[in-house]
């Protein structure tokens, strides 16, 4: 999570990385926190009917695998899965601060050089600390003295240096004006006006019947014992404004036809390509991270879902390339749709689209060169199979105008940089030879 | 008549003498070598055939894994049919552990049904050594001095962010481990050695 | 965005790194492929085998953690429960599935909290004690249950072999 910009792949904090620190009894406690089928932090943990926890995503693929609990082998279905929120939270905040007391246990300690720690380390800390911490002395000490020493003693002041920021952001949440937040919306009013705001439908997303998922969340975290989960909350909203997603039901395979299996997928726009195997591994998969992701705390839009598909199917197929070409027309119909995260899929695919207009530049000048040297235009390596409105712009002698960008724009008549991305996607399914650069991107 | 009769006689018998030995050859008395080399042969053809009836019956039911329908083919004697009923009617058992089933993509003869029978020189001609494999002779004369340094060196380890050191970190804790292990062996075999020569004196 | 298995790979790459156990080290070959690892395992001391040190190559699923990896000894290893190629018959690499009329309890078998190092470390007590009820190495196995020394003076003798003394 700390260097996600240089190398995202190869950065997995690890509960070892406690050892060789002051703080290596917290290896045991991060381990609890952690998953046992995927070794990573419970991520939306679910408890089965015999109280083990996994992940919801690890714990569903198991029980779609063999039916059983991968700890105990006690046969448990989906269905009977529970959430686990308290741990959620836990985890939540233990990952939050995780990161600073790392930092904090790598750095070496300041005041190790004392001889006897205990009596010395709480002293030099008075001198140095002054009134302030006086009437904590007590309590410190003697908790130093049942962990490693001096040592020790550093982290914990850190830690209370961190409560009391802690609070204040809580605070800016709760203002004591009396009133109450609507567990849905969180709008503020009075507790009275709670009730008929829900009813009424005054509330964005109150009538549902599925909120009974999200409400006792919303509930608990009203309380004061949960204030932390204020601010992470109220930042998700806008987001995913009040959207409740519903659980898919299974699919017995067995008993279902081709045909309705096709249209199965076809109803859930993820894509019917492929052999029959393929397809129900296929559903069968989106069923599992569909589930999972009704699960989480903070649900990832359906556009990430679908890139997660596409990612499992390419990894999963043997053939490389049918991952690929079916991944290009399972992102299609996502990338016309209304909610497609256009930026996010800008930035990722950056450098990618400056390639192509640098190429597309290129080919640009080259065809210029050539329409001066002959009557007969090229076609342009990057856009090799000309649709008519290409086609229509080249008689008309249209194609000499604008840089890279707006050349890109006027030949296909879309605008912003992320629609831009669609007829090179359909270029790649049809093209004979790719172009290096759009393989490059499909291949990510 | 009779002249005929006699010559009949014993051109009958020699037929039957031939036809006689024919048979046998045929199907009683094949030399060792050669009906190994037949059994050898139909073994193969029949792998050939299971991987067919394999491939066909994974189309029909992918839940069910290679090894498990291997194996009921095998008790089935390569009946496809009776394989078929009994996955449809959730008879399948599960193979022993020792049951192990030939790679899918290799041809069958790479895996001998009786593994003991080969000895273990045989199997592994590459890799002689340790020494050899990871390219450690030109490191063995160092190790003896070097020793203490990489003992204190190796509170060092842990993870790095770098992709090529972490792989050459890797790659040191292993030669490292290999050497040790050889300095040691020495060291044993020395003792043994001297323990010999002072029993002998 | 990569696969789970790569991630949950990469995880225990990093605390076999951070924290080896004694007399195992085990890593990718190549970063490239996740999927193929090489691992050293020390020989248990108190048995022939002590002193000796063995490469075996783990080859993972691309579902892994749901499948387990094979294992295959690099060298040559004298053992009831290794077939003659080196690859590894232990019931922790077997996928599950119950057979309650076979000695293997399914707690012995292959489950997705498994991971490498409970692997090795099960190879590593293997290597101590055999387990003739179901031999890889049907000719090992006789030898050891029959003539134990010849099957330590085997072993012992590959152990120097392999070490190039």
């Amino acid at each position: 999570m700390e260097q996600l910009t240089s190398e995202p792949n190869y950065d997995v904090p690890d509960s070892t990385d406690w050892l060789n620190t002051p703080l290596s009894a917290l290896m045991p406690v991060e381990q609890a926190f952690r998953c046992h089928v995927c070794k990573d932090f419970y991520n939306s943990p679910m408890l089965t009917s015999c109280n083990h926890t996994f992940c919801s995503l690890c714990i569903r693929r198991c029980l779609s695998v063999d039916g059983k609990c991968p700890l105990c082998r006690k046969t448990d279905q989906e269905s009977r899965l529970r959430g686990n929120w308290a741990l959620r939270e836990a985890v939540d905040c233990f990952k939050e601060c995780r990161a600073s007391i790392l930092e904090f246990a790598r750095k070496p300690a300041p005041v190790t050089t004392a001889a006897s720690p205990k009596r010395k380390a709480a002293e030099v800390e008075d001198s140095e600390d002054g009134a302030e911490r006086t009437p904590k002395r007590p309590r410190r000490s003697t908790r130093s003295s049942r962990s490693r020493g001096a040592e020790a003693t550093p982290a914990l002041s850190q830690e209370e240096v961190y409560s009391p920021q802690r609070s204040e952001v809580a605070d800016e949440y709760i203002p004591d004006d009396g009133l109450v937040a609507c567990p849905i919306c969180w709008e503020r009013m009075k507790l009275q006006a709670v009730d008929r705001h829900i009813s009424t439908g005054s509330c964005p997303g109150a009538p549902q019947p599925q909120s009974q998922l999200q409400a006792p969340i919303s509930n608990g975290a009203s309380t004061r014992s949960t204030q932390q989960n204020f601010p992470s909350t109220s930042k998700a909203k806008p987001q995913h404004p009040a959207k409740v997603l519903e659980h898919l039901p299974a699919l017995n395979y067995s008993m279902i036809k081709d045909q309705p299996l096709r249209k199965k997928l076809a109803e859930l726009h993820i894509s019917t390509y492929g052999p029959r195997q393929l397809l129900e591994q296929r559903h069968k998969e989106w069923v599992t991270i569909w589930n999972a992701n009704c699960d989480s705390a903070h649900p990832k839009t359906r556009t990430e879902l679908l890139r997660d598909l596409e990612t499992w199917e390419r990894t999963m197929s043997s053939a490389a390339r049918t991952g690929t070409l079916y991944g290009t027309q399972a992102a299609l119909p996502q990338v016309k749709d209304k909610n497609f995260d256009g930026a996010s899929w800008a930035t990722s695919h950056d450098s990618s689209f400056k390639d192509l207009i640098a190429k597309a530049r290129q080919t640009k000048k080259q065809a210029e060169q050539k329409a001066k040297e002959a009557s007969e235009p090229e076609l342009a390596p990057v856009v090799q199979q000309p649709n008519e409105r290409e086609m229509a712009h080249r008689e008309s002698g249209s194609i000499d105008n604008g840089g890279g960008n707006r050349y890109h724009n006027e030949i296909i008549g879309f605008d912003g940089a992320a629609d831009f991305a669609i007829p090179v996607t359909n270029n790649r399914a049809d093209q004979a030879q790719p172009s290096p650069a759009a393989d490059s991107w499909l291949l990510k | 008549m009779a002249n005929n009769e006699q010559v009949n006689v014993p051109s009958l018998l020699v037929i039957l003498a031939l036809s006689g030995l024919i048979v046998r050859y045929l199907f009683f008395s094949t030399p060792a070598s050669s009906r190994a080399q037949q059994q050898a042969s139909r073994e193969s053809s029949t792998a050939r055939n299971r991987e067919a009836a394999v491939q066909q019956l994974q189309q029909m039911f992918p839940q069910v894994d290679r090894r498990t329908l291997l194996w009921d083919l095998q008790r089935t004697g390569g009946n496809m049919a009776a394989t078929t009923d009994r996955v449809l009617a959730g008879r399948l058992e599960t193979p022993p552990q020792s049951f192990q089933p030939p790679p899918p993509p290799t041809p069958p003869a790479a895996q001998a049904p009786s593994p003991a029978a080969s000895a273990p020189a045989e199997v592994k001609p590459a890799a002689p050594d340790l020494i050899t494999r990871y390219q450690l002779q030109d490191k063995l004369a160092v190790t003896a001095t070097k020793t203490q340094e990489t003992e204190s060196g190796k509170g060092a380890k842990g993870w790095s962010t770098n992709k090529e050191e972490r792989q050459s970190l890797l790659q040191k804790r292993r030669d490292q481990m290999i050497l040790e292990a050889r300095r040691k062996m020495e060291a044993k075999i020395a003792a043994e050695k001297e323990k010999a020569g002072a029993a002998a004196s | 965005m990569s696969s789970s298995a790569h991630r949950r790979l990469l995880q225990e790459y990093r605390a076999l790194t951070n924290n080896p156990p004694d007399g195992i080290t085990a890593g990718p070959v190549s970063e490239d492929d996740f999927l193929h690892w090489e691992a050293l395992i020390q020989g248990p001391e108190g048995t022939p085998f002590e002193g000796g040190v063995f490469p075996a190559e783990l080859r993972f699923p691309r579902d892994y953690p749901l499948a387990p990896p094979t294992m295959k000894f690099l060298g040559e290893v004298w053992h009831p429960n290794v077939y003659p190629s080196g690859l590894v018959c232990i019931s922790i690499l077997h996928a599950p599935g119950d057979d309650p009329n076979h000695y293997e309890h399914a707690s012995e078998r292959w489950s997705p909290i498994q991971s490498v190092e409970k692997i090795l470390i099960s190879v590593m007590s293997m290597l101590a004690e055999p387990n003739d009820e179901s031999p890889a190495n049907v000719e090992a196995a006789k030898q050891w249950r029959d003539r134990r020394d010849e099957y330590e003076a085997k072993v012992r003798d590959g152990v120097r072999r392999s070490l190039g003394l």
